[in-house]
């Protein structure tokens, strides 16, 4: 039944993106699983701070109600872009590349699906939660008791909350069993960066570049042998975010303003770590409403993370629990942040554990330098930058012993940055391919410069369309 | 220089899956050797497996302490003969093994009398295997005959593989 909620929650996530919306089933599959996981959370959390509690039925019957509605009003149209005969017949390196894609997940699955949950965070902060939740039938439970127990129970409930969820529907608990929401949201991950990636760069690129997303060992290994862990889900969250305030900047389209602002605040609600990213992406989204010709009502998007981190915080001060944050340099202690500087690079660098994500990073920006790339570029590099530096000031405030710390978090850390790292790499190759395909362009017929341009603008948007 | 982006690219992939093939080679190893090891049990037997100890702790004590009524009838007080490092990582796992259980983990023989509303009805005792005393050595206060004394007193509740679990009468001593 866990699978079941699996389903559900696609068919949840499926029903909040828009019918009409440009993007192929992988695509869609892995907006709708973010979407919905994200969703059920926020249903989850409010359905118990209203006094509802968690009947199966209760937190279905909404959602029946929303497909109804959604089936009246959009009709067939609702199931794009499910028609398989629609589907372009890929090409055999394509096919070779979605099955470099998936080695790395069939790699992992059955080792995932045959282990029990052992991971140390897994069950003593974010399924534990979600056990004490599902037997208790409210969060209060715990809450009230939140002295006894070693986890962090001031740390975000979007896992809690969407495990919870599974146990309602499989009708117990079963960790094993629900903590393949981890491989879910490694695969989420994939789908959703290929999505960006295909926007901005050729079919083949986008496929090489989410191939080299799939099998960056610590990813993998937070998404499947630490499965439970909120770490993949974050991942996903970042990128989505990173992606969606990139193409609020390039396209201006308030679509892609409101996601942004949901998939930061999404991370928000899964990680600490998530807050500080949710404040670059507003300051991004806010720069650029202030330039926008937009309605006004659009900076009501701004405040989405209110709506829901604001009674979080409520909650958790009514139980007197401790966000477990960090306020940026307070205690900042410059040692320890050289330590964490150090140790963070050499990880980052280390190929057997990135391959040449971090190095890709860096080429991407000498590359963005030297193609004088837009300054919205920097936005994708400049997320990382922040989650990177986020964490060197959450290190250097000493709060743990700092060689233990980072023994026990940076690799994770970094493992979360990484998919997000790898998205500018991705848009210097595009706008490289474009800018060699505007030169030959230019110089096989160089005395009709305008029609040229035309030319050159028409395989740059053909680039980005694909 | 027409195709500099692709070869370009073509040779940074090259390069990632020579780096990424060792590391997944060795990960097909590890799920070739955890499907040789437990792909014919249960969940309940790879969970055992996985984690020996804290797991059939943790079914003992569940066999004898109830997960419903108030919260002193599902409390237990566990007098653990473990090292400093084994009783922090038992502490959050029998936590989260016998929530909604309250589990009060002491790595000393004795703990404070129960005198009435608020302590646990429940005592468990168990001693960890001397493989792991081997790795973190007990470094608390336990005087084996004086327990074995006061265990007379109590009422044993269930006999487990690794605990042994025993009702604590009010006003009666841990």
């Amino acid at each position: 039944m866990i699978y079941l909620g699996l389903l559900l929650t696609c068919a949840i996530g499926w029903l909040l993106l828009p019918a009409r919306w440009e993007c192929r089933l992988p695509a869609k599959l892995s907006f709708a699983f973010a979407a919905g996981a994200f969703a059920i959370s926020v249903e989850m959390f409010a359905l118990d701070l209203a006094g509802l509690g968690w009947n199966p039925f209760v937190v279905l019957l909404p959602w029946l109600a929303f497909a109804g509605w959604r089936i009246y009003r959009d009709g067939i149209s609702l199931l794009e872009p499910v028609w398989p005969w629609r589907a372009e017949t890929p090409s055999p390196l394509s096919v070779l590349l979605v099955i470099l894609i998936l080695a790395p997940v069939l790699g992992w699955m059955p080792f995932e699906r045959l282990t029990p949950l052992t991971a140390w965070d897994a069950w003593a902060i974010w399924m534990l939660k979600a056990k004490a939740f599902y037997l208790d039938g409210t969060m209060s439970g715990f809450f009230s008791r939140h002295q006894e127990f070693v986890g962090q129970p001031g740390y975000p409930l979007l896992i809690p909350l969407y495990a919870t969820f599974l146990y309602v529907v499989n009708g117990g608990v079963a960790d094993a069993s629900a903590k393949i929401l981890s491989p879910c949201f490694f695969l989420a991950l994939l789908g959703v960066f290929h999505h960006f990636a295909r926007r901005w760069a050729p079919p083949i690129a986008a496929l090489v570049f989410t191939a080299m997303l799939a099998s960056i060992p610590m990813v993998d290994h937070l998404g499947f042998e630490l499965a439970g862990y909120a770490g993949t889900a974050l991942s996903l969250y970042f990128v989505a975010a990173a992606g969606f305030v990139y193409e609020w900047h390039r396209e201006g389209r308030v679509v892609h303003l409101a996601a942004a602002c949901l998939a930061a605040t999404a991370a928000a609600w899964t990680k600490n770590e998530g807050q500080f990213f949710l404040a670059a992406v507003l300051v991004l989204a806010a720069f650029k409403l202030f330039r926008a010709r937009v309605p006004a009502l659009n900076w009501a998007w701004l405040a989405a993370p209110a709506v829901i981190l604001g009674p979080w915080t409520l909650v958790r001060r009514s139980h007197e629990i401790e966000a477990a944050g960090f306020t940026p340099l307070i205690d900042f202690d410059p040692g320890l942040f050289g330590i964490a500087l150090r140790r963070l690079l050499s990880m980052g660098f280390d190929t057997q554990l990135y391959n040449l994500t971090f190095l890709l990073l860096v080429a991407g920006i000498v590359g963005a330098a030297i193609l004088r790339m837009r300054p919205r570029f920097w936005i994708l590099p400049g997320l990382a930058a922040w989650q990177f530096a986020g964490a060197l000031l959450a290190y250097a405030t000493g709060r743990n012993e700092i060689q233990w710390w980072l023994g026990t978090s940076a690799g994770r850390i970094l493992a979360q940055i990484a998919p997000l790292a790898l998205l500018a790499p991705a848009l210097v190759y595009s706008e490289w391919i474009a800018r060699t395909s505007e030169g030959d362009i230019s110089a096989s017929a160089p005395p009709k410069k305008a029609k040229v341009d035309g030319r050159a603008r028409r395989s740059r948007k053909k680039h980005a369309s694909e | 220089m027409r195709r500099a982006p692709e070869i370009t690219l073509a040779a940074v992939f090259v390069i990632w899956i020579a780096l990424a093939v060792p590391v997944l080679s060795h990960q097909w190893g590890r799920t070739v050797d955890a499907w040789g090891k437990l792909s014919g049990l249960s969940a309940e037997e790879r969970e055992l497996q996985a984690d020996p100890v804290a797991v059939q702790v943790a079914r003992d004590i569940e066999a004898g302490v109830p997960a419903a009524g108030n919260p002193e009838s599902r409390c237990v007080t566990v007098l653990a003969y473990v090292g400093p490092d084994a009783a922090d990582y038992y502490r959050g796992r029998l936590a989260y093994l016998l929530y909604p259980r309250q589990v009060r983990l002491v790595p000393r023989s004795r703990s404070a009398a129960r005198a009435g509303a608020g302590d646990c009805e429940y005592l468990a005792v168990f001693r960890d295997t001397p493989q792991n005393l081997r790795s973190s050595p007990f470094a608390g206060r336990w005087n084996q005959q004086e327990l074995d004394q006061r265990l007379a007193a109590l009422e044993p509740v269930h006999g487990g593989a690794m605990a042994q679990v025993f009702r604590v009468p009010e006003s009666g001593n841990q």
